[in-house]
């Protein structure tokens, strides 16, 4: 049970930490609680009702879905808490994924204030969540549900572009959980004479001392704990060899980041007269925490007057 | 031998690994170097081999159902070095079984219990074991497999039953056979000796004419046979009402020896197990009922002709499934070739609606039971006994 619950804790955390790869895309303030309730819910709610009715996939992906759109409700469309989906969260839902794609790698990153471009990182990191809970139910290899989070990962990395290793930090961090996760899903307890107690049969044993047997299974329940305890102790120095490492590698900065968003063309714009006021305006749009200018009105005259015209 | 799950690490690495050269980015070398770093570390892991001799022993080797079984494995280090913790994987019929085996210093032995499963019936193969090494993550590992198999057997559960009253003896000598049971007082033939004889009936005269030791071949010859039929075709039996009709042949055949009563044993798919003269066959009987398994052939007709052709009176107890209208000629024309011909069925009542014949319950001349289980055969069982 316990080992049961650490996969799920890890899952979770792992899916979230791949969520954070979008983190140089996006500059909103509610970007990590709906990361972390993405990769919660997306995650916890799929395992819930896979055991409930495993017999029935529908039912998971009916009830994710429906708990999906809840999410973007609240966390992406909205600025607001306990909002019920209706139809036009469906509609913006709908045209991000359609549409947000040209207009993310249209625009340059941070990107703020457009809900149908916020939707994609964390629909991905839902999908991310429901295939791994998944497969980590289905196949027995420890590394398998570690692969749609790593995908999701590599996604976001790759629309960050040129903020190419802002996210060094999670990538250790990432490395760390897929190995902890690999661990414990390996990781098997030992089938010992202690076992036979649960089917409430009395055992003799009379080829040899019981007390040395006893001591023999005691010695192979730790053995195991031990090795988990080894396997910690490796991968938590891996994960900082490799963040240490990664970005110092000999050829690591042979080439300079590659940006998709340099590819996508800039968005149309009928230019019906040749103004360059125009121009300034849709930058300014894009970027509308951009500092302009400061007044200091320190060392003015009284009479001096200030007007901003819009 | 490095795993499918190792493969895929070390080729997914290495393409992140590439991919994050080519196209600039910090985050997928990092990704990549860390998987490299994992694949070699689980390669030094298991670069040892330790040499350690394994013994196993079953403990016991026949158990019923649901009884407690284990196995004993004893580790020898015959190795300078410690061995360093390991995972014994038993092949356990279908199954493997693993078992953690921790470190060893150099020359010490010790053994290891662990249970084995015995929630099913049957003739299970033990082994063969690998003595197994593998990284925490699971990439990459090392066995070295020791081929001895041994077998454990696990019985069907046996029921308290009174033994059947089984026919006359229709002549106080009775007809006499090679086959029929040693020890009583009727005289069937002279024979050369074998091992184990009674020495008082050496018949000095023959043995003196022919050179050899000759001895009288004395039978009981009124000691009723029960001849036991166990129904094996698949059609007939609802899924799990077949272990309860070995239970039940378990608990006849059990009783019968119990008390020193001949049986002979019988499936439907041909295979018999007759043994009437030799005095401790219970747990052959035993064993040859845990290999019992449902076949999709079966030849009911050329059984009753053999038993027919064979029988010397006594009861026929045929343990079946769903009611059958085929089989009612058979069980009827096998009627008159024994004193008692019980007919016991394992269905449910819902069976006998579905498959029934006319008169489902009744076969001419035979005592029918009808019973859901095992507990339920018993108790008819019992009382039938006590009439």
């Amino acid at each position: 049970m316990s080992a049961r619950l650490g996969q799920l804790c890890l899952l979770i955390a792992l899916v979230a930490t791949a969520g954070f790869a979008f983190a140089p895309v996006y500059d909103e303030s509610s970007f990590t609680w709906v990361m972390i309730l993405t990769a919660v819910a997306s995650v916890g709610l799929w395992v819930l009702v896979r055991e409930r009715w495993p017999n029935v996939p529908s039912a998971a992906i009916g009830i994710s879905a429906v708990a999906y759109l809840f999410v973007m409700a609240n966390g992406v469309t909205r600025d607001a808490f306990l909002v019920v989906p209706t139809s036009g969260t469906v509609a913006e839902v709908l045209d991000g994924l359609v549409n947000g794609w040209a207009r993310l790698l249209s625009t340059s990153i941070p990107v703020a204030g457009d809900p149908s471009v916020y939707v994609l990182g964390p629909t991905l990191v839902w999908i991310a969540g429901c295939t791994a809970a998944e497969l980590s139910s289905r196949w027995k290899a420890p590394f398998v549900p570690v692969f749609p989070p790593l995908c999701v990962f590599g996604l976001g990395v790759f629309l960050s572009g040129a903020q190419s290793g802002a996210s060094t930090a999670a990538a250790g961090i990432f490395v760390a959980l897929a190995l902890a996760l690999a661990l414990v899903r390996h990781w098997r307890p030992a089938r010992t004479l202690a076992n036979v107690g649960s089917q409430g049969g009395a055992v003799i044993i009379d080829t040899a001392d019981l007390s040395e047997r006893r001591t023999t299974e005691a010695q192979a329940r730790t053995m195991k704990r031990r090795q988990l305890a080894l396997g910690t102790a490796v991968l938590v120095s891996i994960a900082l060899l490799a963040a240490l490492l990664g970005p110092e590698l000999p050829w690591a900065s042979a080439r300079a980041p590659y940006d998709p968003h340099d590819v996508e063309d800039e968005p149309e714009v009928e230019r019906l007269d040749l103004n360059p006021l125009i121009t300034l305006q849709a930058s300014l749009t894009q970027r509308p925490k951009q500092e302009l200018f400061t007044v200091d009105p320190e060392g003015s005259t009284a009479a001096t007057r200030w007007r901003l015209d819009e | 031998m490095i795993t499918r799950s190792g493969w895929c690490v070390a080729g997914i690495s290495a393409a992140v690994l590439g991919a994050g050269w080519w196209l600039g980015y910090e985050e997928l070398l990092v990704l990549g170097l860390a998987g490299l770093l994992v694949f070699v570390t689980s390669l030094a892991w298991v670069a040892y081999r330790p040499q350690v001799e394994v013994r196993r022993e079953l403990n016991p080797d026949r158990v019923t159902v649901g009884e407690p079984a284990l196995g004993v494995l004893t580790v020898t280090n015959s190795g300078r070095r410690s061995s360093p913790p390991m995972v014994a994987s038993e092949v356990y019929g279908n199954e493997v079984l693993e078992i953690a085996i921790s470190r060893l210093p150099s020359g010490q032995s010790r053994a290891t219990p662990y249970q084995l499963p015995t929630a099913r019936r049957g003739v299970i193969q033990v082994g063969p074991l690998t003595m197994r090494r593998a990284d925490p993550f699971g990439l990459v590992a090392t066995g070295k497999r020791y081929g001895e198999v041994d077998t454990l057997w696990v019985h069907p559960r046996v029921h308290a039953v009174v033994v059947l009253p089984s026919g006359l003896s229709r002549d106080l000598d009775g007809p006499t056979s090679d086959t029929s049971p040693q020890g009583g007082m009727a005289f069937h033939a002279l024979r050369e000796y074998v091992h184990g004889d009674d020495l008082r009936q050496i018949h000095w005269r023959s043995s003196a004419r022919t050179g050899t030791l000759m001895v009288r071949h004395m039978v009981d010859s009124s000691q009723p046979v029960t001849t036991v039929v166990l129904d094996t075709r698949r059609p007939r039996f609802a899924p799990d009402r077949f272990e309860h009709a070995v239970e039940a042949a378990a608990s006849i055949i059990t009783t019968c020896r119990r008390e020193n009563f001949p049986v002979s044993f019988h499936t439907t798919d041909g295979a018999a197990f007759a043994s009437q003269h030799r005095a401790a066959t219970m747990t052959e009987y035993l064993d040859h009922l845990a290999g019992v398994s449902l076949s999709d052939g079966g030849d009911i007709v050329g059984l009753a002709t053999q038993l027919r052709s064979q029988s010397t009176g006594g009861a026929l107890v045929f343990l079946t499934g769903r009611p059958d209208i085929s089989d009612l000629p058979v069980v009827s024309r096998l009627r008159r070739s024994f004193d008692h011909t019980v007919v016991v069925r394992f269905h449910d009542e819902l069976d006998v609606t579905l498959h029934g014949t006319a008169d489902p319950s009744g076969v001419p001349g035979a005592l029918v039971i009808n019973a859901g289980d095992v507990r339920s055969f018993v108790q008819s069982w019992n009382r039938l006994g006590r009439r």
